[in-house]
């Protein structure tokens, strides 16, 4: 008698806790990320600051 | 009364030079740049650090951990670019294209860390703070492209203060072309890596 096999389950598509297009796509910059770059450098440095602002 | 940030005089960027200059009309010394931009890779590593314990002991959930991670990985490689650039305001679409990369890189490693589901154990608290020091390999990649802009032809890799790998001996003190020399980060010692690159 011919064994029928079993079906394959299909497999779960992962499931992303985070931006999957910004994973994949363009990383995009938007002013809070400057203003938390400012921000980042302000905390440990008072060089790194006036660098940034430089004409 | 005045406030300090009007009065303070502001720094220059000298396109020719790929320095800043002071309000003393002084060039602002590389080493000092670089010390500077270190200090603050190591304050944003110990946040990091800090992020990753605060997961171990469960105060704060994976997802809180990610974000905060991402945005910090952002910023950090942002304020890195922005100074090899010469200021925020001097940063191009095409040099924010190169930034983004090398930021989407550094969420790649941390996607794959959630998707295998690693430990939250010391190695893990030890190497979170490692996506700080990728910045200055960000920064690096920009000061070549901006020194081979505007004429530079020739790279020598300098060594730091540190306990060398064995590419970073290999690599240094040799004037190679600039598109040649081994960029920050390609050596065994990756995102530790403490040798410069000084070009002519």
């Amino acid at each position: 008698m011919k064994k029928i096999k079993p079906k394959k389950k299909p497999k779960k598509p992962k499931r992303w806790t985070y931006s999957q297009t910004e994973l994949e796509g363009e990383i995009a910059f938007e002013p809070q990320d400057f203003a938390y770059a400012r921000t980042l450098a302000r905390k440990y440095s008072t060089l790194i600051p006036r660098l940034l602002d430089a004409e | 009364m005045p406030n300090k940030a009007a009065t303070e005089k502001t720094f220059r960027w000298s396109e020719k030079a790929q320095r800043y200059i002071a309000p003393n009309g002084r060039f602002v010394a590389r080493a000092k740049v670089l010390a500077e931009l270190d200090r603050v890779r190591r304050g944003v590593g110990q946040e990091m650090r800090e992020l990753a314990k605060q997961l171990q002991a469960g105060e704060i959930s994976r997802v809180e951990w990610l974000i905060a991670m991402k945005s910090r990985v952002k910023a950090l490689h942002l304020a890195h670019a922005a100074v090899a650039a010469g200021g925020m305001d001097k940063l191009t679409p095409s040099d924010l294209g190169r930034v983004g990369a090398a930021v989407r890189r550094q969420y790649e490693f941390l996607r794959r860390w959630e998707a295998e589901g690693l430990p939250v154990d010391g190695r893990f608290i030890a190497r979170a703070e490692l996506y700080a020091g990728a910045a200055y390999g960000t920064f690096s990649d920009l000061e070549r492209i901006k020194h081979k802009a505007v004429g530079y032809t020739e790279a020598k890799r300098v060594l730091g203060i540190a306990e060398h790998c064995s590419d970073c001996l290999e690599w240094a003190n040799k004037w190679l072309p600039i598109d040649v020399i081994p960029p920050i980060g390609a050596s065994v010692c990756r995102t530790r890596c403490k040798c410069t690159i000084i070009y002519r």
